[in-house]
């Protein structure tokens, strides 16, 4: 109970006459000092009384308006308190927010006779974890005297981090249904994995005879082991700004880091030598060798966390360049027609050199065939990038299949990304089927796979849309 | 309309503003009139009007305290013990006029009376036996043991004790 300073003032009153009872000795002024404490004692004890009183008829409840949100975003949060019946006490009641959360104060005053009230505010909550309220802190006061104490519950908010969710990867729509990285060695050989059983045939030495299998079949056999080989890897990550699309935490940068993280853990498990090599707008960002030590691995690891789309650039064109296969079949076109129109055109698609000179200067392009450019040993290239530039991801892939290579291209369709797209679902359903043929024109190239990687959810909902839209052609029927 | 204008002095928010008719105010300044006369006079009636004068300007507490003050300077000779009685139960009057717009009337007022004759039972008692001086000390400490008291009552009622470290549940032992 904390008394105000009219009580204070009162209480010195009665203490002073019980001093000038005694300097002036007057027994009546003591009287007076004995009435003026009666009265304090009075107002203290029908104070306790309606205290009590009115924490009894009272109601309180501060709610988020949801019990998960994603960091970074606000919920709104309301405290609200009734009473039973109306009270001669002023009623304040404070929110107990979570200390790590944004917001203005949440507090509700109930002067006395009011019933109730409710006040809302939106809460921001910056930081993941599980956010436990206080109490609500309500204070009660006469004007004489008040008291301080929590009332109500206390919820909790769970805030998650921005991060990719349902991850996809697969093929028009469909789930991949092995781990990515995984890789045989194609033959048979000395290994450590036993493989297969053979008859013994000189020249297969002693100890390479499976005594069981001999004993069991009745002739000499041997058992051949998978040979440990090495697959060397080079990672190339795409982060132009182009892949910072999407919602905060999920935009295709952080799809495709996901699955290179994989893939980087999936080759240190195998001891494959990996290298990495990162690009943005400007070109090379990060170039590491192959190599198999664990420092490697620890390096690509962080290399990948850290990466970050770049900033868009003020006044990026889109890229429709021809390919250089547009532009062959455009000058083949043009060969032996002597009309006016043709031969105006001719020298522009006749400079081969003046296109490739722009394709080098394609930050992607450029990397990928300055590193595998030279190399001596078949690479297993995994290109991690979005759709946004086909012709310049073509060039690569060939670039990156010409010494005998395979290549795995890990795209994200912008489609899947970009907020709003999916506000028109048949729209993004025939943007999705573009990006799906354009896929299938990689994948059907030799020694190349293409998967898409996406927001499993909104691709389901883009596939649900397309379904519906060709029940709806077909009449109902399925 | 502010606690000054409805009372006359800044009470409790749990005392209800004066009604169109004040009777219980008006019997308790005739009250107290009546036992400044007679046991001061003409003299103690004018000090019970300058009490009434005060307690309209400022309340009751300081009614009591003007007062008696008044009342002890214009009665020199001082007051025999029936007077003081008297005029005791004139201010316990004002003090207990406001109860009938209380909550629980019956029980302020009983708290309140208690509390009057038990603080002024103490001080009577000790000034029987030992100085004036002791019997103030006494009076004070009763008051402070009183307010102390209603205050642990206050916590324990809404559950405000905190529990100390060697307090455990049946269950725990």
């Amino acid at each position: 109970m904390h008394v105000t300073r009219r009580v204070w003032a009162i209480a010195v009153l009665a203490a002073l006459l019980a001093v000038l009872a005694v300097v002036l000795a007057r027994p009546l002024l003591l009287a007076g000092a004995a009435l003026v404490g009666a009265w304090l004692l009075g107002r203290q004890y029908l104070f306790v009384r309606e205290v009590s009183r009115a924490t009894e008829a009272l109601s309180v409840a501060q709610t988020p308006a949801q019990p998960g949100v994603r960091t970074g975003a606000s919920v709104p949060v309301t405290l609200s308190a009734t009473l039973e019946s109306p009270v001669r006490l002023a009623l304040s009641l404070e929110a107990g927010l979570p200390p790590a959360t944004t917001a203005a104060e949440l507090s509700l005053r109930l002067p006395p006779g009011k019933l109730g009230g409710e006040e809302t505010v939106e809460v921001g909550w910056p930081v993941a974890g599980t956010h436990e309220f206080d109490r609500v802190t309500l204070r009660v006061t006469d004007g004489l005297f008040a008291e301080t104490l929590p009332v109500a519950t206390a919820p909790s908010v769970t805030a998650e981090p921005r991060s990719p969710r349902q991850l996809h990867v697969g093929a028009g729509g469909e789930q991949l249904a092995t781990t990515y990285g995984e890789h045989g060695g194609g033959r048979l050989g000395s290994g450590a994995d036993p493989a297969e059983i053979r008859e013994y045939v000189p020249g297969d030495r002693t100890d390479r005879i499976d005594w069981k299998a001999t004993a069991r079949l009745g002739t000499p056999h041997v058992r051949e082991h998978e040979p440990d080989t090495d697959r060397r890897t080079l990672l190339v990550v795409d982060h132009r700004s182009e892949l910072g699309a999407g919602e905060p935490g999920e935009t295709k940068l952080e799809y495709l880091r996901e699955v290179a993280l994989s893939i980087a853990g999936t080759a240190r498990k195998l001891g494959d030598p990996v290298a990495l090599l990162t690009v943005d707008d400007g070109g090379v960002t990060t170039r590491l060798e192959p190599s198999t030590s664990p420092d490697q691995y620890t390096t690509i690891r962080r290399r990948l966390l850290d990466l970050e789309a770049a900033p868009p650039t003020a006044g990026t064109a889109p890229r429709n360049r021809p390919s250089a296969a547009s532009v062959r079949r455009s000058l083949d076109a043009l060969e032996g027609d002597d009309d006016p129109f043709a031969t105006a055109l001719r020298p522009y698609y006749a400079h081969h050199r003046t296109y490739r000179e722009r394709l080098e200067t394609e930050p992607l392009y450029n990397a990928v065939r300055t590193t595998l450019t030279g190399q001596r040993r078949t690479v297993w290239t995994v290109i991690c990038t979005d759709d946004s530039n086909p012709d310049e991801l073509r060039e690569a892939v060939a670039v990156a299949r010409s010494g005998g290579g395979s290549v795995l291209v890990l795209l994200a369709p912008t489609v899947l990304y970009e907020p709003g797209e999916l506000g028109d679902l048949e729209a993004a359903y025939d943007r999705y089927v573009a990006f799906e043929e354009r896929r299938r024109e990689l994948a059907r190239l030799p020694r190349v796979t293409a998967l898409e990687v996406a927001p499993g959810d909104r691709l389901s909902t883009v596939l649900a849309a397309g379904r519906d839209r060709r029940l709806s052609r077909a009449g109902g029927r399925p | 309309m502010s606690d000054r204008s409805r009372s006359g002095s800044a009470d409790s928010l749990l005392i209800a503003p004066r009604g169109g008719r004040p009777w219980a105010e008006l019997l308790a300044a005739s009250a107290l009139l009546a036992a400044c006369a007679v046991a001061g006079g003409a003299p103690g009636a004018l000090a019970g009007l300058a009490a009434l004068a005060v307690w309209v300007a400022l309340g009751a507490p300081y009614a009591v305290a003007g007062g008696t003050i008044a009342l002890a300077a214009a009665v020199l000779d001082g007051l025999a013990p029936l007077s003081v009685a008297l005029v005791g139960a004139g201010f316990l009057a004002v003090v207990l006029a406001p109860a009938v717009r209380t909550p629980a009337p019956g029980r302020f007022a009983a708290v309140t009376l208690a509390s009057a004759l038990g603080l002024g039972g103490v001080a009577w008692a000790v000034a029987r036996v030992a100085p004036l001086w002791v019997a103030a000390a006494a009076l004070l400490g009763a008051l402070g043991l009183a307010a102390y008291g209603l205050h642990r009552y206050e916590l324990v009622r809404l559950g405000l004790v905190p529990q100390t470290a060697t307090e455990r549940t049946t269950e725990e032992l």
